[in-house]
């Protein structure tokens, strides 16, 4: 379920490499960018509402599970991407005499009735039920809320843990050295190790990963300079990329009530993809509300309008994420598998990457320069 | 014959441009109009406010020999009334293309709702029609009803300083003020109503080729001259409106009477419709020509059309409230082609009636 | 009988429009209409510049200026306080549009939801269109449809009348809150009776000073507004010359 040639920064990257793969199978709810490189695409149900699964989270000394339920009617014949799918190509697959896969499945067994799945549905369901035991089964109790059983639980859809007592982990952190560190140890060693396997210095690993840090500097919190790609002279703005409020990444975009409420995003206008700008900025190009502009990176453009903004730091274009669909569906492209529909800021976004996370980096990567159309 | 023939054939198309209009509305909707939430208000319904001050005006001048016992006006009685007629017609035209569910107008009988100016209007216009027929079946039959008369005087004034109410109940829009076009409606009714009387009279006669007699000669005259004044009198009220909202005003919600002033709208109403016609026709050589008369009263009306849609204009262009919401402080506004066939379809009808008439009625006839 | 009104706390509204969204789901309200909607101002030059949202609805005024110029009563109040129309009485003169102080009354100028009657599929016989999937989920205009609304209003309404918010009067006659105020996450919308004394409307009304919108034209709206979304403290001064 996701669609990397829209969603991932340089999409164009993607493209070049999905084309270039023999048999693709996507999975997908809307036929997206990924699915136009695909030889099977796949009707995945709505993690919302259609499927059996649950999604961790913690904050504020809790953690929580809540359950995503299939609560209403699947209207075509789809099937859920983590337990369906794989269930029915077992099947096929113990048909056709390769059925260690499908004895393994069958292994999942209800943990109230006993019973072994006989069909996609139940494997979702008692696979959830089987990952989730401990949350609900009060045999299996071992903290947090308590439900006398499935049932329940499933009616409430979430649980939670009880509270972190105030240091419970105190000498037993994840670290090397068990406490909370200032100096991280952990990451010394880490570093070390990485920079032996690879016979370079320490400092040489941090020069590769992009950080101004030498010595021991590096092991303890200390101010790094934001790595913003792009000459200032030439790309005199800094690209400011923000989440929209209606969708977290770019799924919400083929709905007509997206761009109906666009300006929910402070500063956004309704049907239409803007780039915020200072004024006093917009006086120096010249631009009013409303030009259609380029704005280009080291690594990419796009095509959008200008909206004059206070909200916006001189020196800086804030942008919206989310547009620039050109598959995804009828409302999400201007004219589908053709022409976007705004402008999708991956194609700013260079792929950078924080080094020792791995997590590729969205906000404030690059530096952009505007022309008017 | 021929020449009739061709107008019958011309107005025909009007009305079947204007039921295509109608069976657009019907079937795609009022989104052929101007489509949005703030321009609520534009041509059919500033067409249709033109004819119903025009027939009100009218029924001022046809009070000259009834009500106040100006003898000598008689002779334009039959035409004034009838006149009236057929330009409430074409009012009713505008108006059922105007409103969303025109079926449902029974409910301001069966609910009705006597706070509203607009609920007075319904009901006034409904008797006035009423009371025309019954006033021209008289006069067509001979004689003159002074009862009948009265009333339709009287309804007039009612539904013309109504229509001021109507726009004056509104606090949210101060361009539009009871105080004001309470009494401009009745005076630009009275200046249409003269206006479109001497325009077809003068086109009577000069389509029939009729020379006038010295009676009737000197009568248009004096008419014509009293149209000058009154039109000049206008003038004025106008221009001090303008200073007063539109200048020396700081209100914000006056905004959108200042964005109209200087408009086209605006200056054909104020210099075609009000300053031409006054100096045309307090020139004594002009006022006694027929193309003067003609030109003057086509000019004011003209002018009236266009100031019917400058005053709409100033109570709508400012969205209020959550209306502005990701909207320009002032609108633009531009009709559509379907609201110019709607006003066609208004003024085709109307002159259809009036033709018809003027071909088998007889309105050259003086009653008793 | 109650006298509904609500109360919005700008302080904790933070403009995500949750109420606007929800309340477009429960009265199948037709696109480019805002039943709820807002008015936003941003003010100030960077770097002292201020993003405001107040969220808006229609008033249901005490002395409402749509209801007193309806030709047919369609625009009427109830005896709980709600401002309601009845579109089988409206003959769509929009004269409630232009009484209306607030812009919050919006016309159908065509059928609603057009945009779902789409029957082409973008990749025919693979992909869904909007009409079908309207078509699979009961076919009444919209594949979201609340069949609850009909109960006191046409539930999508025809062309040629207008339509604005009620307060969620067929939420409220069976004891529930309006949408807007269930959805609203920060509990920024509260709704109540302003003749019960006990009520929460009434208590936060004492509590802070309330505003209304153009409390000048004297429409006496029944939705007030407390408090401000900044909170902010400021280094003590006195200004300068």
């Amino acid at each position: 379920m996701n669609n990397f040639s829209f969603s991932a920064p340089q999409p164009e990257r993607w493209e070049r490499a999905l084309s270039k793969i023999p048999f693709l199978v996507h999975i997908t709810t809307n036929a997206s960018e990924f699915s136009w490189f695909s030889d099977i695409v796949l009707p995945d149900t709505h993690h919302m509402f259609e499927k059996w699964g649950y999604v961790k989270a913690h904050a504020n000394g809790y953690r929580h599970v809540t359950l995503m339920q299939p609560i209403v009617k699947n209207l075509w014949d789809y099937k859920t991407d983590e337990t369906e799918i794989p269930w029915l190509i077992a099947e096929k697959l113990a048909k056709r005499g390769f059925d260690n896969l499908l004895r393994h499945y069958k292994t999942y067994k209800d943990p109230e009735t006993g019973k072994a799945p006989r069909n996609e549905k139940e494997f979702a369901l008692y696979a959830l039920k089987y990952a989730t035991q401990k949350l609900w089964d009060p045999a299996k109790y071992k903290g947090g809320d308590k439900f006398n059983g499935w049932k329940e639980f499933a009616k409430v859809g979430v649980w939670n843990s009880n509270p972190y007592p105030f240091r419970k982990r105190w000498g037993k952190m994840k670290t090397k050295t068990g406490k909370f560190e200032f100096y991280s140890k952990t990451l010394q060693a880490a570093l070390e190790k990485h920079a032996g396997k690879h016979g370079v210095s320490v400092d040489e690993v941090l020069e590769a990963a992009k950080y101004l840090a030498k010595g021991e500097m590096a092991f303890v919190p200390h101010y790094e300079e934001p790595f913003i790609l792009g000459d200032e002279k030439e790309y005199p703005f800094i690209h400011v990329d923000h989440k929209s409020r209606l969708n977290r990444e770019g799924r919400s975009a083929n709905c007509t009530w997206y761009f109906d409420f666009k300006d929910l995003d402070p500063g956004d206008e309704t049907w239409d993809d803007v780039a915020k700008i200072n004024p006093l900025d917009a006086a120096k190009l010249g631009l009013a509300n409303g030009d259609r502009i380029k704005l280009s990176s080291p690594t990419g453009s796009l095509v959008c309008t200008a909206k004059l903004w206070e909200g916006v730091r001189p020196g800086t274009v804030a942008k919206c994420y989310g547009q620039g669909h050109w598959a995804y569906g009828k409302i999400a492209s201007e004219e589908f598998g053709k022409t976007p529909r705004g402008g999708s800021s991956n194609d700013l976004i260079p792929a950078q990457y924080e080094a020792l996370s791995g997590s590729s980096a969205y906000y404030a990567v690059t530096r952009l320069k505007i022309e008017k159309l | 014959m021929n020449r009739y023939n061709l107008w019958i054939g011309l107005l025909g198309l009007g009305i079947l441009l204007g039921l295509w209009t109608t069976f657009k509305v019907y079937s795609v909707g009022f989104a052929v109009y101007a489509k949005t939430d703030v321009l609520v208000w534009t041509l059919p319904l500033s067409t249709y406010i033109f004819f119903s001050l025009t027939s009100a005006g009218l029924a001022f001048v046809s009070s000259f020999p009834v009500v106040f016992g100006i003898k000598r006006y008689e002779v334009i009685e039959k035409r004034t009334v009838y006149l009236e007629i057929a330009v409430l017609l074409g009012s009713f035209v505008c108006l059922i293309l105007h409103l969303g569910a025109p079926l449902n107008v029974i409910y301001i009988l069966l609910s009705p709702n006597p706070a509203s100016p607009l609920w007075w209007l319904a009901v006034l216009y409904g008797a006035y029609f009423v009371l025309l027929l019954s006033a021209f079946w008289r006069i067509h039959t001979g004689s003159i009803s002074k009862t009948l008369g009265m009333l339709v005087f009287i309804i007039a004034i009612f539904t013309s300083t109504t229509l001021g109410w109507l726009l004056g109940m509104t606090d949210a829009r101060p361009s539009l003020n009871a105080s004001f076009f309470s009494f401009y409606f009745p005076l630009t009714g009275l200046a249409s109503g003269m206006a479109a009387l001497l325009l077809f009279t003068m086109i009577y006669n000069y389509l029939t080729n009729q020379s006038l007699t010295a009676d009737r000669d000197a009568l248009f005259n004096e008419f014509a001259r009293l149209m000058g004044i009154v039109a000049g009198v206008i003038g004025v009220l106008f221009l001090w409106r303008t200073v007063s909202g539109g200048i020396s005003s700081t209100a914000v919600e006056y905004q959108a009477f200042k964005h109209m002033v200087g408009s086209i709208p605006y200056n054909i109403e104020f210099w075609l419709g009000l300053v031409a016609p006054t100096v045309l026709m307090l020139v004594p050589k002009i006022r006694a020509t027929v193309g003067g008369k003609i030109t003057a009263s086509a000019l004011l009306l003209v002018g009236m059309f266009a100031g019917r849609l400058e005053f709409v204009l100033s109570g709508v262009v400012r969205p209020l409230g959550q209306m502005a919401e990701g909207r320009p402080e002032i609108v633009s506004y531009m009709p559509t082609v379907y609201e110019v066939f709607v006003a066609l379809f208004g003024f085709a009808v109307m002159l259809l009636v009036y033709s018809i008439g003027e071909r088998y009625l007889k309105l050259e006839a003086v009653p008793d | 009988m109650p006298r509904y009104a609500m109360v919005i706390d700008l302080r904790r509204c933070v403009g995500c429009g949750s109420c606007s969204i929800s309340c477009r789901n429960e009265n199948n309200v037709a696109e480019g209409f805002y039943w709820s909607h807002k008015i936003t101002e941003t003010s100030g030059t960077f770097p002292n510049v201020r993003y405001h949202y107040i969220p808006t609805l229609c008033n249901h005024c005490e002395n409402p200026p749509c209801v007193r110029g309806c030709p047919t009563r369609a625009m009427h109040k109830l005896d709980n306080g709600i401002t309601m129309h009845d579109p089988d009485k409206c003959i769509g003169c929009r004269y409630c549009m232009i009484n209306c102080p607030y812009g919050v009354i919006y016309f159908n100028w065509k059928n609603a939801h057009a945009s779902w009657k789409d029957n082409k599929a973008v990749i025919p016989n693979v992909t869904s269109s909007p009409a079908e999937e309207v078509r699979k989920n009961g076919g009444k205009g919209v594949p979201y449809f609340n069949p609850e609304r009909g109960a006191t209003l046409p539930d999508i309404r025809p062309k040629g009348v207008v339509e604005k918010c009620t307060f969620c009067d067929h939420r409220v006659s069976r004891d529930k809150l309006p949408r807007c105020v269930e959805a609203c996450p920060a509990d920024a919308r509260v709704f109540g009776d302003l003749d019960d004394p006990k009520s929460e409307v009434n208590q936060l009304l004492g509590k802070f000073r309330p505003f209304r919108l153009k409390e000048a034209v004297g429409t006496e709206p029944a939705v007030y507004y407390i408090r401000d979304f900044s909170s902010a403290g400021y280094p003590r001064t006195k200004g300068g010359v």
